[in-house]
């Protein structure tokens, strides 16, 4: 054969090679990184957002400038919520008119178009408006998926790059990110969890079943949301790329949310990452395929087939994620807490990519027949602290009086609560017959533990 | 690409780079022609020629078997012997210039093709080297110290 065929064959060859190189290589080290994505980095507990710094979870947001709205005011109600806004404001009384009719007349989707097409601004008019979108995607959402999905797609912008050229020569630039309307509907969803937990508190009991039912249900459908949408905002804001669905309705979507059956959201979308760059341009990176699903909120039995169905055993990682459940399955039982879990995986490759969780308190107007949460705390406090129950090993189990724990904190501190009730059954379960159960019981009546020699 | 067709793929290519090390490439393209059309089971000699050439892939295990190697160049227009360097185990070296009959044609105008005359210089086997009506350029005793020559 001729020498310069040999020469060409072999620079085809090694420029091949190279690629699969760096293909593997930057596979190697996708697939290395499991461990931190079976941490739970983001929480959310009561309504607010927790980020995990080092072993603590530290609150990210604080409610600002919020209007404040009777406790029997029904949150469930959105315009009733929303005339507040408008009182004492001609501007956000004028919008809440518009948008009522728009509601009569044209329905639910145009309503919540119309206020996403339009400029973010930062007002209390803003504040009103987006609180409507986020009422009427809950009262909507065992309905179907299309509002969801319109939405979603308002929460996500082109990313033009510098300059607006081809920022990212191995795919141009149809690249998206995530924008602000995604945060407004997140802090509106935190305005509405207080409103709603501040009327719980209230509240004493629910006038009958069905309106604990109801109550219940308007309850789990806030918590199932605004965990999809912090959670889609924490780990969906790189860069996505537009996919379609040749089995699903062969459109293309950024982000596409559908509902199961069993009332999990599950989100689809193609996340990209760049792995060689040359200043702002980047001339290599990897898309993965990946699915977020959002459990339906339980009464503390957590639902683990999705793990099992959807991820692939390789690494002694996935035992984080389901002793991590195991944690909040107990302390939801004892504390009568409401939980959802997310789970981010690959879908071709079944690898964890991310994990979060989110839990509330519980409360007797949400049918809470068990113990509602703020009395399992008191309860707690109560048998720890001196005379107590528990109060004589209080030193040793760790307790400190001078830092009880409250509803405010009871998100921070739930795993070392979980190490404490642990330990008090090391400690105590054998020789004193201690169940777990126990801690949260009302046990005033009873005489206080007394050490045996 | 997904990790797993590259890895398989990068496998692939190294078997495929590990395989055409064992293809003879010629740099001349007459040099080639001649070994198409001449070679034998371990003589190439231009007083035999094949009946049908060689065709597709020549091997360079089966170049290492040539114990003898002759080309007439006037019937081959050799410009550069480089790939004589394949024929490594050869014991005899022919390289002529001469016509159909007995009659004197001068000699080779390649000046330069015996330039690169020293890749034989590894040869262990080499004993005789015969260059007839060539332009000799180098000093060729010192290149095959083990060999007699020949020059013409």
């Amino acid at each position: 054969m001729k020498l310069k065929y040999r020469n060409r064959i072999y620079i085809a060859l090694i420029l091949i090679l190279v690629v699969c190189i760096i293909n593997v290589l930057t596979g190697m080290y996708e697939l290395t990184s499991s461990d931190y994505n079976v941490t739970a980095n983001q929480i959310i507990w009561n309504g607010a957002r927790y980020n995990r710094d080092e072993n603590e979870y530290k609150r990210i947001d604080n409610l600002e400038n919020i209007v404040e709205i009777p406790k029997d005011c029904d949150v469930k109600d959105i315009w009733a919520v929303a005339s507040y806004y408008a009182k004492d404001d001609v501007e956000c009384d004028a919008r809440l008119k518009e948008l009522e009719k728009i509601y009569d007349t044209e329905g639910k989707k145009a309503t919540v178009e119309n206020i996403l097409s339009q400029e973010l601004g930062n007002n209390k008019k803003t504040v009103m408006e987006y609180l409507i979108v986020d009422g009427i995607l809950i009262s909507s959402l065992r309905e179907d998926e299309k509002l969801l999905n319109t939405v979603i797609e308002y929460c996500f912008d082109r990313d033009y790059g510098f300059f607006g050229y081809k920022r990212y020569i191995d795919i141009g630039n149809k690249l998206y990110r995530k924008n602000e309307k995604l945060e407004e509907i997140i802090k509106a969803f935190e305005i509405l969890s207080k409103y709603t937990i501040d009327r719980a508190i209230a509240i004493p009991e629910p006038k009958d079943e069905d309106e604990g039912a109801v109550e219940t249900g308007y309850y789990h459908g806030m918590i199932q949301l605004f965990q999809t949408f912090s959670s889609m905002s924490y780990f969906a804001d790189d860069l996505l790329l537009e996919r379609s669905y040749p089995h699903g309705d062969n459109r293309k979507y950024i982000v596409r949310a559908t509902i199961k059956e069993d009332y999990d959201i599950v989100l689809s979308y193609k996340k990209y990452k760049s792995f060689i760059n040359l200043g702002n341009i980047s001339i290599y990176g990897k898309y993965k395929n990946l699915n977020m699903i959002v459990q339906y909120t339980g009464f503390g039995y957590l639902d683990y087939r999705d793990i099992e169905e959807n991820i692939a055993f390789r690494s002694i990682a996935i035992r984080k994620v389901y002793d991590k459940l195991f944690e909040i399955d107990i302390m939801s039982d004892h504390f009568g807490l409401r939980s959802t879990y997310v789970l981010i995986y690959d879908t071709d490759m079944n690898t964890i990519e991310g994990f979060s969780y989110g839990i509330y308190p519980g409360f007797i107007l949400f049918n809470e027949t068990n113990i509602d949460t703020p009395e399992a705390i008191r309860n707690f406090n109560t048998n720890f602290s001196k005379g107590g129950y528990f109060g004589e090993f209080s030193n040793e189990l760790e307790y400190d009086e001078n830092n009880p724990l409250t509803l405010e904190n009871f998100g921070e501190r739930m795993d070392e609560i979980w190490d404490m009730n642990k330990k008090t059954l090391e400690v105590l379960g054998k020789d004193y017959n201690i169940s777990m159960e126990m801690i949260v019981m009302d046990l005033s009546g009873e005489e206080p533990l007394k050490r045996k020699e | 690409m997904s990790y797993t067709i590259t890895f398989y793929l990068g496998i692939f290519i190294i078997i495929l780079i590990f395989l055409m090390e064992r293809i003879a490439f010629f740099k001349d393209e007459e040099f080639l022609r001649a070994v198409r059309e001449t070679m034998g089971k371990d003589r190439i000699s231009l007083a035999k020629r094949r009946e049908k050439p060689i065709k597709g892939i020549i091997r360079k295990s089966s170049l290492r078997k040539m114990k003898f190697l002759s080309i007439n160049f006037k019937d081959y227009h050799v410009k550069d012997i480089t790939d004589l360097g394949y024929f490594k185990n050869v014991e005899t070296i022919i390289l002529t210039y001469m016509g159909d009959d007995e009659e004197d044609i001068g000699t080779y105008e390649e000046e330069n093709v015996l330039d690169n005359l020293h890749f034989v210089k590894n040869f262990k086997n080499l004993r005789r080297v015969q260059l007839y009506h060539l332009k000799i350029n180098c000093d060729v005793k010192s290149v095959c110290p083990n060999a007699k020559v020949f020059i013409d």
